[in-house]
């Protein structure tokens, strides 16, 4: 047992923390603190392209595929170093949807999009749930009927986010009715030109836009189609413990720490204490310094876990719910820390550092939910872990 | 990164496993719950754990021992957690052991810890004082300067097997800004014993030190070393007590799993019940946190801090490590008892050992609270930051 990073991979992390102290100029965080984080400006377009340019998109592709097969702990570490440097990395398409395209879909899909993915120049949006197909993904009913050469859908996705920017949704349909539900689902890849296709934006609590999209009579060539047919299913979950790990990298809020620990370090208040003189801060910063700490350390040994094959399924769900709940749990004690400027959004003429909190506040409650709802993660744990017997709803 | 055992590493935790499994019977526990108090001690079990080597794991060979690291040694703490076994693994081992390994002198290494690796001698720690708010600092036992040595008068408090101890480390006071740490035995003149009646029925006493006469030969260390060396001796004692605690948990929840997955009301298991399962997997996560924060105190321990920021990263290491310790403890013992019903505190069903150790090992060195305190100190001194 060993909790020391590799010389290999400290030189990694400052490669990797120097490329984004470069790429993350004055100007770039400027416009993607106007879009709440979700960039599709032109800074943030032509970072994304600059990335491509680099070699740094697809770093955990293998080598033929111009990426550089880092290990998945490796990976972690990347993903650490974007989301300290806050750039909103595209992850879902470069760690989920890309590989899957890359290894399954058909040379002429392969040859249109996959170049571009790595290149940070094609956006894909994720059409998973329906407005009646949330937790219970297995049970959407958008349809994709084959008719001659062609498939032709039908139905509405709800949540996909960034679909306004997106060259193409990444769909999952039914394609056999009668089947049991988890067996009668595909995947396609679809234009978001192709005619039949629209969408109507959703605002939502945080200030970010997701979207409704609809399909209606939409065609798509026979080879849209990737995978095997009604194997959609064994597809979209392959992915799922890389995604669940990137969403709860503690790189999300390491860096925030320790600005924040400095702010109330070298901040007065009107008695002449220090903000961190205040013996309950102190308190909620050793709350929250501990709390980080574990969810460190269970994001690597998951990484470790993956690298070495033997992932055990019941961490990677503990992995979701303990970090989604530490990041609404620390959001709030940081907002506390900082007090009513925690409010004050980032365009005020004197907001401070609690902008950052404000901003984190209202992006961060739809984490517990989102990827997975953590009760359905918590009987995972206890199914695989403890060896508790699942409820009936499970099955 | 590597969270695997190595080889050897495997062996001892295979071997203490096995060992304390199948010693540790429902039926030698009860026999030892009938004890007096004060002699809650399994002896028998000591030898045996004596005679496999794994009281030597982490002394050096030239004193008979296996000459493993501290890491090592955590892997036996788990398994004594994991079996509730009476024996005084981690004062004689994890604190006074490990003390003299590092800061004894030759004669002092050769007296003892060839008999602690073999089982003939046990050693015992008083670091503790009552009302003190740090184990680092002493206040109430004070030195002072004798022909040879030093004169010794105060008192300690929750002293681990000390009545039954041949040795005990104790830090003392010698000035405003010096310490010292020294062997005691309980036969010198002057030294006397209270009985503490603990939670776990482990024995406990206060130790009351009367002008008791310390040769130069018995101190460890004095001054900036003897900083170090309690430091040193403190981070092993509370590591000790979280990997003790990660086996008692680990235990009390898969316990609490099997049980829930037994039990039936309303004609069906209660575990298939998703308040039941969720409570559960919450606690498992907790075990899975306090795991790896002890684990990696552990391994840390284990290095040779190189500079001013390895040692703070030692220390906090162990301070985040003993927080999860009391959070995981309490919130595991109250969600073992609570989904095992009546038959939880039942004393023919074995969890109730488990819960007063939780609560033994949540208090032992200091709460979550104190340790919070601790931590939100050295982070408004120098921030502990996040890499």
């Amino acid at each position: 047992m060993n909790f020391h990073l590799t010389d290999k991979q400290c030189d990694l992390r400052d490669e990797f923390r120097a490329y984004f102290d470069k790429l993350m100029t004055p100007e770039l965080v400027a416009e993607l603190n106007q879009t709440t984080g979700e960039g599709g400006g032109p800074l943030y377009q032509a970072a994304m392209k600059k990335m491509g340019d680099d070699g740094y998109i697809a770093l955990s592709w293998p080598e033929q595929f111009g990426g550089r097969g880092l290990s998945a702990l490796e990976q972690y570490m990347f993903i650490e170093e974007v989301a300290r440097a806050g750039f909103p990395f595209p992850f879902l398409t470069t760690e989920s949807v890309g590989p899957m395209l890359r290894d399954h879909a058909s040379e002429r899909i392969k040859q249109e999009v996959v170049p571009g993915i790595v290149a940070g120049t094609c956006n894909i949006a994720i059409g998973y749930s329906e407005p009646d197909a949330g937790t219970d993904l297995a049970s959407l009913k958008t349809r994709a009927v084959r008719d001659g050469d062609e498939w032709v859908i039908n139905g509405q996705k709800m949540w996909t986010s960034l679909c306004h920017m997106a060259d193409y949704v990444w769909l999952a349909a039914r394609t056999d009715p009668d089947a049991p539900k988890h067996r009668g689902i595909s995947m396609f890849i679809l234009p978001t030109t192709a005619e039949g296709f629209s969408l109507s934006p959703v605002h939502t609590l945080g200030g970010v836009r997701t979207n409704a999209t609809y399909y209606e009579d939409v065609r798509v060539p026979a080879d849209a189609l990737v995978g095997e047919l009604n194997k959609g299913w064994k597809l979209i979950t392959s992915q799922l413990n890389r995604e669940r790990l990137a969403l709860v990298n503690v790189g999300f809020f390491s860096q925030k720490y320790n600005v924040l620990v400095d702010w109330a370090q070298t901040t007065s208040l009107l008695d002449g204490r220090k903000v961190i003189d205040q013996p309950w801060v102190r308190t909620h910063f050793a709350r929250i310094r501990s709390s980080l700490e574990a969810l460190r350390l269970i994001c690597y040994k998951l990484a470790w876990q993956m690298d070495s094959n033997e992932l055990n399924m019941a961490d990677a769900s503990a992995a979701k719910v303990y970090g989604t709940e530490l990041f609404v749990e620390i959001y709030r004690l940081a907002g506390e820390i900082i007090g009513q400027h925690s409010l004050l959004k980032r365009d005020s003429e004197d907001a401070n550092i609690g902008a950052t909190i404000e901003n984190l506040y209202r992006t961060a409650s739809i984490i517990t939910f989102g990827g997975g709802a953590n009760e359905v993660q918590r009987d995972i744990i206890a199914a695989a872990g403890l060896w508790m017997p699942i409820g009936s709803r499970m099955s | 990164m590597k969270f695997s055992l190595t080889e050897s590493q495997s062996e001892i935790r295979q071997l203490a496993n096995k060992i304390l499994q199948e010693q540790v019977t429902e039926e030698r526990l009860r026999s030892l719950d009938q004890c007096e108090s004060g002699e809650r001690f399994d002896r028998a079990l000591w030898q045996q754990l004596a005679s496999a080597g794994l009281l030597g794991i982490a002394i050096d060979e030239a004193h008979g021992g296996m000459g493993f690291d501290y890491f090592a040694l955590t892997l036996l703490l788990e398994e004594v957690g994991r079996s509730v076994a009476a024996v005084p693994a981690v004062a004689s081992l994890a604190g006074a052991a490990m003390v003299l390994t590092k800061y004894g002198s030759d004669t002092q290494q050769q007296q003892w810890l060839p008999a602690v690796a073999s089982g003939e001698s046990l050693l015992t720690v008083a670091f503790s004082e009552a009302m003190n708010s740090s184990d680092l600092t002493p206040h109430s036992m004070l030195a002072t300067p004798a022909d040879d040595g030093y004169i010794l008068t105060g008192t300690k408090h929750y002293v681990p097997y000390a009545e039954h101890a041949d040795g005990i480390i104790v830090s003392a006071k010698l000035s405003d800004n010096e310490n010292i740490l020294v062997v005691v035995e309980p036969g010198q003149a002057g030294v006397s014993f209270t009985a503490e009646n603990t939670t776990t029925a482990e024995p406990q006493s206060a130790l009351n030190l009367s002008a008791v006469n310390v040769p130069s030969s018995q101190v460890i260390t004095q001054g900036n070393a003897a900083d170090d060396a309690i430091q040193y001796g403190v981070n092993c004692l509370v590591t000790a007590y979280c990997s003790v605690q990660t086996g008692a948990s680990d235990a009390a929840l898969r316990m609490t799993a099997k049980y829930t997955s037994e039990r039936k009301q309303f004609n069906t298991v209660i575990a298939s019940f998703q308040a039941v399962a969720q409570r559960a997997a919450d606690g498992y996560i907790d075990v899975e946190c306090l795991r790896l924060c002890s684990q990696q105190a552990a391994c840390l321990l284990s290095d040779k801090p190189a500079d001013l920021d390895a040692q703070r990263a030692i220390n906090d290491a162990v301070t985040m490590a003993k927080i999860w310790a009391g959070d995981t403890g309490h919130r595991i013992s109250y969600t073992a008892q609570h989904l095992h019903g009546g038959t939880g505190v039942d004393r023919e069903y074995p969890l109730w050992r488990f819960c007063l150790l939780l609560r033994q090992m949540e208090f032992s060195m200091g709460s979550s609270q104190q340790h919070l305190t601790d931590l939100g100190d050295r982070i408004a001194d120098y921030s502990v930051a996040m890499s």
